[in-house]
């Protein structure tokens, strides 16, 4: 059986492992995308991109988390606003938090990078509806 | 012997023309002989024919040697080629002739010294014909009392223009060059200068000078003082320096010239002090040698001393100037600060009743500043009517004992307005002890007031909003640990075996998220037990502490496996509030295990622990992964993670710090990113002396607190 993905690559970049594996396998059970790379801090997450992405693998989408040690979301975004022109016209970005905070979502929203700002816990359906905003 | 006949004649003739009664000739002889003038007597060709006895004394020849000359022998070269023509002028005329008086004149002695004479001439119409009788008196010691006299007179003239001038003038530079102006006009002195030294009397400068000539005048302006020279006499010695021959003083080698070609033949160099300090010299050039006689000298030595009298004056006369400018100046000022401090100052006499108010408290009571003038009564109708009872009282018990009265209270202004003041009032006493008035001041303290007033409503909010918060986090935590703790119940009764292996991995990620949630909860009820609770001081027995963190740790349980090593040495029980190194050592535990190597076979956690009368001291070494540098500084940051592995909430370590500053005790860490870490912590050591002593210092803590 030939599965149709909705997109090639996923990045997630986020420092809870267990959050992590669910999310990607959502993503692999929705067919949401054919590979799912994972990165616990925004530092490796940039050092993947600058390295390894930019020769074969640029992701499509990129699901951010922002609370996590040693430089947030936000700071990510900042880093990987310099980033070439290649992986930025690919890459789109979806913000995923647990924050209940407003200004949190404010300031994701506010970010031209951001497409999108999500709730965590990630879901079937809200994997559905990014599928449609995208 | 014509001689002796005109002898006899002669005196014959002087019986019969002066004498009523007849004077035997040798009796008249003996008059004429002890005269104290000397007598001649010349005939009409100029001859002397008869000298008497003092002639020979005073020109220093024998009668014989004279007899038969010209009188012209006795006159000195330079007169005496005119004198023959003279004496045949007398002798045409008939008049008695008296010389020498207002004029100088001179006669020549037998060794040719000159001396002032007086000479008097008279005819005598004698038988034998025209004679002239010649008197001559030696004037020298007149002569020279007359120019003592006159020389005196000078000085005096210029003493007394300096005492003038130093009653009139005001100002010491225009005395000090008025001084050479007197000395020159009045003194009669050759040439006259004032000098100045530098601060350092390392060279004099001109200040004024009389009779210097324009183009000497630089030769004056500033001079190096030579070290043995005359300014340097002075400045050494205090006193002045003569030279009364300047040609012949070989200390003036260098000047003879100069002062020759000056007419200048002696001089005199004075210091000018002033408060005790020679600050220069006033120099006087005679053109007459050893004119600095022991007179002069003394009179001068007199003027410079009034001279320096009225430079003290001038001086006291400056610093009572300076003083009273300061004095404005600072009166000035303290009407400034009064203002800028809203502080107010008052004095009372208690003679008037009247108290003079300054104009800062004039503004405070909402008066002009000129309206300054105020009775007891009057400030007290400005008293708050609810502060009058306190004032009075406090008045009342100031006056029974001479007191300081401090008050705090508020004035009621005439356009309504309520200010907060600081008064103080204090007695003020003559020398007998007996109170002569009041003095105070009046501090507007409304708007400090206010601010504090704010400030204790903030504080007060912020206190309740403090309590309401721990409160809440304390309810908080506990309200979420209920539900965790079911979920906790529930998971061991889930028949697990009837699970497929997805769903094993499921309850696992499941189990581990309640598992995290509940260390949080724990940590933020340790961190709520820091703030909330009391210090309690007891006897910790640090061993059992850190093996019950190990028995609570979650990851002990995981079966991983280290060596622990606890070393302790204590001489001295350690006191300390139990909750909280309890809360510490967990935290400590837990990390060390939490970040422990787990694929490592000689993993160990080690506890070095020293207790003294001071402090328990404790270091915890592990070998686990360690912390990167880089976040070495933020790990006691709240909610600060340095990891992702076994991602915790970031409060531990920050809990720890907490409670470590709460101990006063302290903490540092060491660690080598990937080698392990060592943390060092310091809590000093509260071991009671004895129970009374232990409240004692409690006591004490709380009111220093």
């Amino acid at each position: 059986m030939i599965k149709h993905y909705y997109c090639k690559t996923v990045l997630l970049i986020d420092d809870n492992d267990i959050d992590n594996a669910l999310n990607e396998k959502l993503i692999r059970a929705s067919n949401f995308a054919e590979h799912v790379i994972i990165r616990q801090t925004a530092k490796d997450a940039l050092l993947f991109l600058k390295n390894d992405a930019i020769s074969h693998q640029i992701p499509d989408i990129i699901i951010l988390d922002i609370t996590m040690p040693m430089g947030n979301g936000f700071e990510f975004l900042e880093a990987y606003e310099k980033l070439p022109d290649a992986i930025l016209n690919q890459s789109k970005i979806v913000m995923l938090t647990s924050s209940l905070d407003e200004r949190d979502h404010k300031r994701a929203n506010e970010n031209k990078l951001v497409k999108i700002v999500l709730n965590k816990p990630l879901s079937f359906e809200t994997l559905e509806e990014l599928k449609n905003r995208l | 012997m014509t001689q002796v006949s005109f002898h006899k004649e002669t005196f014959k003739y002087f019986c019969d023309m002066n004498t009523t009664s007849k004077l035997s000739e040798s009796a008249l002889r003996l008059v004429v002989e002890s005269l104290p003038v000397a007598l001649l007597i010349v005939n009409k060709e100029g001859k002397i024919i008869y000298l008497n006895k003092l002639t020979v004394d005073l020109f220093g020849y024998n009668k014989k040697e004279l007899t038969g000359k010209t009188i012209e022998v006795l006159i000195p070269p330079g007169f005496k080629e005119s004198h023959p023509e003279l004496r045949t002028m007398f002798h045409s005329s008939s008049k008695p002739r008296h010389m020498g008086s207002g004029r100088e004149l001179f006669a020549m002695r037998h060794d040719g010294t000159e001396f002032n004479a007086e000479v008097g001439l008279s005819q005598l119409v004698t038988t034998e014909g025209l004679f002239v009788l010649v008197s001559i008196i030696d004037i020298t010691e007149r002569k020279e009392a007359e120019a003592k006299l006159n020389k005196t007179n000078r000085l005096y003239s210029f003493v007394s223009q300096m005492k003038q001038s130093i009653i009139r003038i005001k100002d010491e530079q225009v005395l000090l060059e008025k001084v050479c102006e007197i000395s020159h006009n009045f003194g009669k002195f050759k040439m006259t200068w004032v000098g100045l030294f530098d601060e350092k009397q390392k060279s004099i400068s001109l200040l004024n000078q009389c009779g210097m000539k324009e183009e000497d005048i630089a030769l004056f302006s500033k001079n190096i003082i030579q070290t043995n020279g005359p300014q340097a006499h002075i400045l050494n010695t205090g006193n002045y320096y003569v030279c009364n021959n300047i040609a012949e003083d070989f200390k003036f080698d260098y000047w003879k010239t100069f002062a020759a070609a000056k007419g200048i033949r002696s001089l005199i160099m004075l210091p000018i002090k002033k408060s005790g300090k020679i600050i220069g010299t006033f120099n006087l050039y005679s053109d007459k040698i050893h004119f600095f006689d022991e007179d002069v000298t003394g009179l001068l030595s007199e003027a410079i001393t009034n001279l320096s009298f009225a430079l003290d004056n001038f001086e006291k006369e400056n610093i009572k100037n300076t003083f009273e400018k300061n004095l404005k100046h600072s009166e000035l000022r303290m009407r400034d600060a009064q203002e800028i401090a809203h502080l107010g100052s008052w004095e009372l006499n208690f003679e008037t009743g009247i108290a003079l108010w300054s104009e800062e408290s004039c503004r405070i009571y909402g008066l002009s500043p000129e309206d300054n003038k105020h009775s007891y009564q009057v400030w007290l109708s400005y008293i708050h009517p609810d502060d009058m009872e306190y004032i009075l009282k406090l008045k009342e018990e100031s006056q029974k004992t001479f007191s300081d009265a401090v008050m705090f209270h508020r004035i009621v202004l005439k356009d309504g307005t309520i200010k907060h003041l600081n008064s103080i009032s204090k007695f003020e006493f003559d020398k007998d002890g007996i109170p002569i008035g009041m003095y105070g001041i009046a501090h507007d303290i409304t708007e400090s007031k206010n601010a504090e007033d704010r400030l204790k409503l903030n504080n007060a909010e912020l206190q309740k909003t403090n309590a309401e918060l721990d409160r809440f986090v304390y309810s908080i935590s506990h309200e979420l640990r209920s539900p965790l703790t079911s979920i906790m119940g529930l998971q061991p009764l889930m028949q697990v075996q009837n699970l497929n292996e997805e769903n094993k991995g499921i309850l696992n990620f499941i189990n581990r998220s309640v598992f995290k949630m509940d260390e949080t909860l724990r940590e933020i009820l340790d961190y709520s037990r820091n703030s909330r609770n009391e210090i309690n001081f007891e006897k910790i027995d640090m061993k059992k502490i850190i093996d019950e963190a190990f028995e609570n740790s979650n990851y002990y349980k995981e079966g991983f496996s280290f060596d622990k090593r606890i070393n302790i040495n204590a001489d001295v029980p350690f006191y300390s509030d139990l909750t909280r190194v309890k809360i510490i050592i967990n935290n400590l535990v837990a990390n060390s295990l939490k970040y422990g190597k787990k694929d490592i076979p000689d993993a160990f956690i080690e506890f070095n622990i020293t207790v003294d009368d001071d402090k328990m001291s404790l270091e915890i070494s592990d070998n686990g992964i360690g912390i990167e540098e880089e976040y070495l500084h933020k790990i006691f940051k709240m909610f600060y993670r340095a990891t992702v592995v076994n991602s915790g909430s970031g409060l531990g370590l920050y809990i720890v710090k907490e409670c470590i500053e709460k101990l006063n005790g302290a903490i540092s860490v060491e660690s080598e990113s990937g080698h392990g870490s060592q943390f060092r912590i310091e809590i000093p050591n509260k071991k009671p002396i004895n129970k009374y002593y232990d409240k004692a210092l409690l006591l004490q803590d709380s009111i220093v607190d």
